[in-house]
């Protein structure tokens, strides 16, 4: 199937009587994810946005709580999100990819987090694979594909005045249903071009790195001298966590108002902070920057490997892209194991 | 400009040969050749990766204060008003540095190079200065751009392109003809109610992920930051606009009188909000008010935390 790029508001127009679409828009400065209502509003050349689509499903701030007094007695109201379908369109496929992180930490056998799954359950996604990598791209060193991802729904490919359309899940095929009368059958000829796209771009993005073999590796490099030296300039600022489509700590804070009101509230956290570690009682055994900085590595590429079989980086390059004093996870990554093999 | 990396690379060898220094806090090639990063060099053999070319934009004073060992750093015009700020503060210690100053006349913005070429700065192969031009490679094709038009904004309004303090310069020294900060003009014509919206609206970007704070040089609170405290709780963690406005101008405020507009803040602002436009206002307040230009005399007290009968308020 393929839909033809000045058509797409009509198929935006049927989602959009059950979802909200989400899709990356140029706001001078930054592209960002916001509500979109016409696909003229999308910038679909973007490639690692400022802020990844997590806020979508993951709100920086949210309330778990709110207690108020009530004459002698407190009422205590935990609220859930409104249910709000969104259509998150024109993810990057490692943007799609995050999604599976972001699942294994909030829907998990033995807990699941109510307000993330009430959102993740009604979200859906239409991916833009990518054409042409950047410098700070490496999805492929993390089990990911410039032009694919499981999580997606549909995967659209650019052939120009279209897009070739390939839905990959039920909920895909019901979206495209949705405007059957707009799409129209793909020729052998689109799907030749949209096949030699995909090949082109994984082409350009040659593995940096054996996923497997980084995780195995980093076990002797724990007290190796590399984190000191890259952590050295490091500002432990959040950016790079923030930014991260699949970090997923938050610090539970609880807020007075007045003497009758209070708030509990789950905000982003970063690892990368200095009190990120500390507890009650002032000890706090990631002091040092380079002990944070390595835990960020070992989080992503060593721990959630070994647990959950794949690591916590879609390899989307954001962090490195705009970190104020140029650290870049992948080569921080390459450099370590090299020193391994030397 | 040619030949500072040399200079810089000669000379840092020789400090640690000497063991003048146990580390050299400069430049070294970044990820991309427009933006350098901070490089520590503590071996003789590696004082050769020390660079300075117009991409070395970070002012890198602020690891200083957390540096046990005996530190050399390069410093620009602009850095070297920080470190006046430090000392004045007591962070760090005259006579524990040595200040390598380099004259310069603006580093590039990679926002500005961004925004020229239409591409993100990652792309950017290879960079250099031609007379007026920057000719920036990317993708395999040569961009040629005005380096006025690329420089940060705070460069256009230099008034110190030489170091003010320092153990030695290295290249000439630079001349500038600076402008009044852009953007200031037009906040002034505003009304404080279109002041209040105009900031309420540009700082709703912010994701208070403290960058700003971080690479600030005179925010040296560090762990005790007042947005850590809970007893007392002063600063929310919410998100909404009111409370992005509250956490800058609070900022704004703690580091009135010690900032100097190096503009790192908003270097480092992973948002690209125009932070230097509220602290260069600030020290125009600092000027008006006190008669102080931030970071040009170490031995002058700080107007915010001296009282002189002399004061606006005293009367």
């Amino acid at each position: 199937m393929k839909i033809a790029k000045d058509k797409i508001d009509q198929w935006f127009e049927r989602m959009q009587r059950g979802y909200q679409i989400v899709g990356p828009v140029c706001d001078g400065n930054n592209i960002e994810f916001k509500e979109i209502l016409k696909f003229a509003e999308v910038d679909a050349n973007a490639m690692a946005t400022t802020m990844s689509a997590k806020g979508c499903l993951y709100p920086q701030c949210r309330k778990l709580l709110s207690v108020a007094r009530e004459g002698d007695a407190y009422k205590i109201d935990t609220e859930l999100p409104e249910k709000q379908d969104i259509l998150l369109f024109g993810v990057r496929p490692c943007d799609a990819q995050a999604l599976k992180v972001l699942d294994a930490n909030f829907l998990r056998d033995d807990f699941e987090d109510s307000a993330y799954k009430t959102r993740r359950e009604q979200t859906a996604i239409i991916a833009i694979a990518c054409n042409d990598p950047l410098a700070t791209c490496f999805c492929t060193s993390v089990g990911g594909s410039p032009a694919d991802s499981e999580v997606a729904d549909i995967i659209l490919t650019d052939i120009g005045d279209f897009y070739f359309a390939e839905p990959k899940t039920k909920l895909g095929e019901e979206l495209v249903m949705m405007a059957s009368d707009v799409f129209v059958d793909a020729e052998d000829a689109d799907k030749q071009q949209a096949q030699h796209l995909h090949e082109q771009v994984v082409a350009k993005l040659p593995a940096r790195f054996d996923y497997h073999d980084v995780a195995k590796e980093l076990e002797a490099l724990f007290e190796s001298p590399h984190w000191k030296e890259i952590a050295e300039r490091c500002l432990s600022c959040g950016y790079c966590t923030f930014t991260c489509p699949t970090c997923y700590c938050f610090d539970v804070t609880d807020e007075k108002h007045g003497d009758c009101n209070a708030e509990r509230l789950a905000c982003w956290d970063a690892c990368m902070f200095y009190g990120f570690t500390r507890m009650a009682g002032g000890h706090n055994p990631r002091n040092e920057k380079n002990r944070r900085y390595r835990q960020r590595a070992y989080h992503k590429f060593r721990y959630f490997v070994v647990n959950k079989g794949f690591p916590a980086c879609v390899g989307c390059g954001r962090c490195s892209q705009s970190c104020p004093v140029g650290i870049d996870i992948a080569k921080v990554i390459q450099e370590a194991v090299e020193k391994v093999e030397r | 400009m040619g030949g500072r990396s040399e200079l810089i690379a000669n000379k840092a060898k020789e400090l640690l040969e000497s063991g003048k220094a146990q580390v050299i806090v400069g430049y070294g090639c970044g990820a991309n050749p427009a933006a350098a990063k901070a490089l520590f060099v503590r071996e003789a053999g590696q004082a050769a990766d020390l660079i300075f070319d117009e991409s070395c934009g970070q002012n890198l004073t602020k690891y200083l204060v957390n540096l046990e060992e005996k530190a050399a750093i390069i410093v620009k015009g602009c850095d070297s008003r920080s470190l006046v700020s430090l000392i004045q503060d007591n962070e760090l210690s005259r006579d524990e540095i040595y200040i390598i100053g380099i004259p310069c006349d603006g580093m590039i913005d990679p926002q500005k190079v961004k925004k020229q070429l239409g591409i993100p700065l990652s792309e950017v192969t290879e960079m250099r200065r031609d007379g007026e031009d920057v000719v920036l490679i990317a993708n395999g094709t040569e961009n040629r751009v005005k380096f006025a038009e690329v420089r940060f904004d705070r460069c256009t309004a230099c008034k110190f392109p030489n170091p003010v303090i320092g153990d030695e310069l290295i290249g000439e020294k630079a001349e500038s003809s600076p402008v009044r900060l852009p953007g200031l003009e037009d906040i002034d014509k505003m009304t404080l109610s279109e002041r209040r919206r105009f900031w309420q609206d540009v700082l709703s970007a912010c994701i208070r992920c403290y960058a700003c704070r971080n690479a600030c040089p005179v925010c040296v609170c560090q762990d005790a930051c007042i947005v850590q405290n809970r007893v007392p709780h002063w600063m929310s963690s919410k998100t909404d606009d009111r409370e992005k406005l509250f956490f800058q101008m609070t900022r704004a405020m703690h580091v009135a009188g010690r900032c100097t507009g190096c503009g790192e803040c908003e270097r480092a602002c992973p948002m690209n909000i125009p932070l230097n436009l509220i602290n260069q206002k600030m020290v125009e307040i600092m000027e008006d008010l006190f008669d102080y230009e931030p970071g040009t005399d170490i031995e002058a007290p700080l107007p915010l935390s001296t009282y002189r009968p002399e004061d606006p308020e005293a009367k």
